[in-house]
C-alpha cells in the first residue's frame, strides 16, 4: 500500500523537490552574501549593541537594508508554495477518484480504512516535510533581516515559526474536500488554490492585526518614542494631535516650523501641539500570533478533513 | 441452500437521494456457475455489483457474499473475491510490471504466474504503460489482475461494453477458459444479452431497479412457450401459469406464456422461444416477474 501511494505521487514529489531546489538556488547565494555583508559592514555589531551605538550605527544599518531591498519583491510570490505543497500532494488521490481507479484499489485485499490511513499519512506527511524545508530555508536566509526588522510584518510572519505547516495542512484538506466532493482534479486544485489565497490575503490584510488590540503610543517630538518599533509590525505611524488623531504632514499644517536644525523643528512642533503616534503589534507577540493563526488554519484543515473522510466513506462507491 | 449460494440478497435496496437504484432485490446466485446479470442501462446492475464487493452499502435489506457481509467482513472477504469495475480502470501511468507489483503488494493470495502467463499469451510487453493499451487490452489486463488474486468469486461490471466484437469474443472466451479450470463462480453484467448468452448458465434480469427474472437459463427457456392461434380472449388456458406478452390481430393471437407443464391444445401452434425473446418480453412488461425454481422463495429447505 505504501509502495502504491508513493508510486502515485512520485511525479509530484520530484516536481516539489525541483521547486525547492530552485528556491534554494535563489536564496542560498543571496543569504550567504547578505550574512557576510551583515557582519562585514558592522551592522551586526550595531544591532547586537556590542558596538557603541552612535550616529554612525543607524546609518550603517540603513545602508545594509538598502543593499538588500531588491530581494523583497520575490518573497511574496513564495506565498504560493505552502498552498502548492498541499495541492500537489493531494491531487493524486483526487485523480484516483476521477479515473475510477479507487474501485480497483478498494477491491484488492486491503480494507478501505487502511488504504485511507496510509494515503492520508503520506499526503500530509509529504506536505509537512516540504513546508519544513521551506521554513528552514526562509528562516536561515532572513536571519540578518529578522535581527534588524523583526518577523511580525506580513510576508515574513507567513514564512517562519509554525504557520507555514498550518497553511500546508489547510491547502491539502481543501483540495481533498473539493476533490472528494467533485471528483475533478482541475476543479478541486484550481478551486482550492483560489480559496486558499482568498483566505490567506483576507486574514493578512484585515484580520491578523486584530488578534490582539495593537499598542498605541503618543509622544512629543524630541522625546524618546517606543524603543522596539523597528522590529514590530507598524500599522500606523506619523504626526497626530494630543488624542492620537492622525494629522496630515507637518509641511502642510505648520509649514513655518519646518526650517532650521532638528531641535528647533521639534520645539516648534511641540509648541503647535503636534505629537507623534505609533500603532503597532510588538515583536514580543510573534508566538502568540503564530499560535492563533496556526489554530485557525489547522482547525479549518481538520474540519475539512473530517468532512472529506465522512463523504468518502458514505457517498463514494 | 443458502450455504451454497455465492451471493444471497434479501430485500436489498439502495437509494441515491430520492431515486432507488435497486429495490426489493431478493435472489441467490449459486456457487460454481457463470451468472449473467442483464438489464437495460440504469436498471441497477452496477449498484448490485458494488453492493456485493462492498464499494457501497445498502439502504435497506441485507446481503451475504460467500456467506459473509461485504462491509463488516471486508478484511476476510476481499481476498476471496475479484472485481473488474466498469470501464476496467487501471493506473494509466503505471507499466504493466508496476501493476503486477501493486497486485502482489495488496493481495496475500497473489499468484503472479497467472497474470504473467495470461499477459504473455496476449503478447503484452510488461514495460508498456497501461494508458497506452487499447480498450480490449486494458480489459484483459484488468481481468488478469483480478484472476491473479485467485478469487473464489469473480464479479465483472460490463466487461465487454466498450470493446469491439472481436475483442468481446476473445475476452469472454479467455474468461471462460480461466474460470472453468478452478470452478470460479462468476457474475458478469451486460446490457446486451447476446454477449452473455453463450457463456452463462444462470440469469438475473434487472429492470427499473427490480429483479424481474431469475434462474437457470435452461429452466427459463424450458418454461416458456410461444402460442399462435385463432383470436381469442386468453385467460382460460389450461396449464398456462402466466401470460408474459400477448398481441392480437383480427384473426390471430400470439401469446408468450409461462407454461406449467406440457401444453396440449389443438387450437394453438406451440413453439419454443429463445432466451432473448423471453427477456425482451419481460422487459416490455415491467410488472411481470418470475423466479424459476429452485429459488429461495419457493423451495423449502
Amino acid at each position: 500500500m505504501i509502495w502504491l501511494s508513493w508510486r502515485q505521487q512520485r511525479l509530484e514529489t520530484v516536481l516539489m523537490g525541483g521547486l525547492l531546489v530552485l528556491v534554494a538556488a535563489l536564496l542560498v547565494p543571496l543569504g550567504l552574501h547578505m550574512a557576510s555583508a551583515y557582519s562585514g559592514s558592522g551592522a551586526a555589531a550595531c544591532v547586537s549593541h556590542t558596538a557603541t551605538s552612535g550616529a554612525g550605527c543607524s546609518g550603517t544599518v540603513n545602508d545594509f537594508l538598502h543593499r538588500f531591498e531588491h530581494a523583497g519583491p520575490i518573497v511574496p510570490w513564495l506565498n504560493f508554495l505552502p498552498g502548492l505543497f498541499g495541492v500537489l500532494f493531494a491531487a493524486p488521490l483526487v485523480l484516483e477518484l476521477e479515473h475510477g481507479t479507487f474501485r480497483l484499489t478498494w477491491t484488492q485485499s486491503v480494507t478501505r480504512r487502511r488504504w485511507l490511513t496510509i494515503k492520508l499519512a503520506l499526503i500530509y506527511g509529504s506536505g509537512l516535510l516540504a513546508a519544513l524545508a521551506l521554513t528552514l530555508l526562509m528562516t536561515w536566509w532572513r536571519q540578518p533581516l529578522d535581527a534588524v526588522q523583526g518577523r511580525m510584518e506580513p510576508n515574513v510572519f507567513d514564512f517562519e515559526g509554525i504557520v507555514p505547516y498550518a497553511y500546508t495542512l489547510f491547502a491539502t484538506s481543501l483540495v481533498l474536500a473539493l476533490g472528494i466532493f467533485t471528483r475533478r482534479v482541475i476543479v478541486s486544485t484550481g478551486g482550492a488554490l483560489l480559496a486558499y489565497f482568498a483566505l490567506r490575503i483576507s486574514i493578512q490584510t484585515w484580520v491578523r492585526q486584530h488578534y490582539l488590540a495593537p499598542v498605541k503610543l503618543i509622544w512629543k517630538p524630541g522625546t524618546s518614542g517606543p524603543s522596539n518599533l523597528d522590529r514590530s509590525w507598524n500599522l500606523l505611524s506619523g504626526p497626530s494631535d494630543a488624542h492620537g488623531h492622525p494629522l496630515p504632514s507637518p509641511n502642510q499644517i505648520v509649514p513655518t516650523c519646518m526650517t532650521g536644525p532638528k531641535q528647533e523643528i521639534e520645539h516648534c512642533l511641540r509648541a503647535h501641539h503636534v505629537f507623534n503616534i505609533a500603532v503597532y503589534q510588538p515583536a514580543s507577540r510573534f508566538w502568540l500570533f503564530q499560535g492563533i493563526e496556526t489554530a485557525m488554519f489547522a482547525g479549518l484543515a481538520i474540519t475539512l478533513l473530517l468532512a472529506s473522510v465522512w463523504w468518502l466513506r458514505h457517498r463514494i462507491g | 441452500m443458502s450455504s451454497t449460494a455465492a451471493l444471497q440478497t434479501s430485500e436489498l435496496g439502495k437509494r441515491y437521494g430520492s431515486a432507488w437504484a435497486l429495490r426489493d432485490c431478493t435472489l441467490e446466485i449459486p456457487h460454481g456457475r457463470v451468472t449473467a446479470l442483464v438489464g437495460p442501462n440504469g436498471a441497477g446492475k452496477t449498484t448490485l455489483l458494488h453492493l456485493a464487493v462492498g464499494l457501497t452499502e445498502p439502504t435497506t435489506g441485507s446481503l451475504r457474499v460467500l456467506g459473509r457481509s461485504p462491509k463488516a467482513d471486508a478484511k476476510t472477504l476481499l481476498p476471496r473475491i475479484g472485481f473488474v469495475a466498469q470501464d476496467h480502470p487501471l493506473y494509466r501511468g503505471f507499466t504493466l510490471q508496476e501493476l503486477l507489483h501493486v497486485g502482489a503488494k495488496l493481495n496475500p493470495g497473489w499468484d503472479e504466474s497467472i497474470a504473467r502467463e495470461r499477459l504473455g499469451r496476449l503478447g503484452l510487453d510488461l514495460k508498456r504503460k497501461a494508458g497506452a493499451l487499447s480498450g480490449g487490452e486494458q480489459a484483459q489486463v484488468a481481468l488478469s489482475l483480478a484472476l491473479a488474486k485467485r478469487p473464489e468469486f469473480l464479479l465483472l461490471d460490463e466487461p465487454v461494453a466498450s470493446l469491439d466484437p472481436l475483442a468481446r469474443r476473445d475476452f469472454l472466451q479467455s474468461l471462460l477458459e480461466a474460470v472453468a479450470e478452478d470452478r470460479i463462480t462468476v457474475l458478469l453484467s451486460s446490457h446486451i444479452l447476446s454477449d452473455l448468452e453463450r457463456v452463462c448458465d444462470h440469469l438475473v434480469l434487472l429492470s427499473r431497479a427490480r429483479v424481474q427474472l431469475v434462474g437457470e437459463i435452461e429452466e427459463i427457456v424450458a418454461a416458456h412457450r410461444l402460442l399462435i392461434g385463432p383470436r381469442c380472449e386468453p385467460g382460460s388456458l389450461a396449464r398456462v401459469e402466466a401470460i408474459v406478452q400477448e398481441s392480437h390481430t383480427e384473426r390471430q393471437s400470439t401469446l408468450l406464456v409461462r407454461a406449467n407443464g406440457h401444453l396440449y391444445d389443438a387450437r394453438w401452434t406451440v413453439s419454443e422461444v429463445d432466451l432473448e425473446e423471453i427477456v425482451l418480453a419481460y422487459l416490455a412488461q415491467p410488472s411481470t416477474t418470475f423466479h424459476a425454481a429452485p429459488t429461495p422463495l419457493e423451495v423449502a429447505s
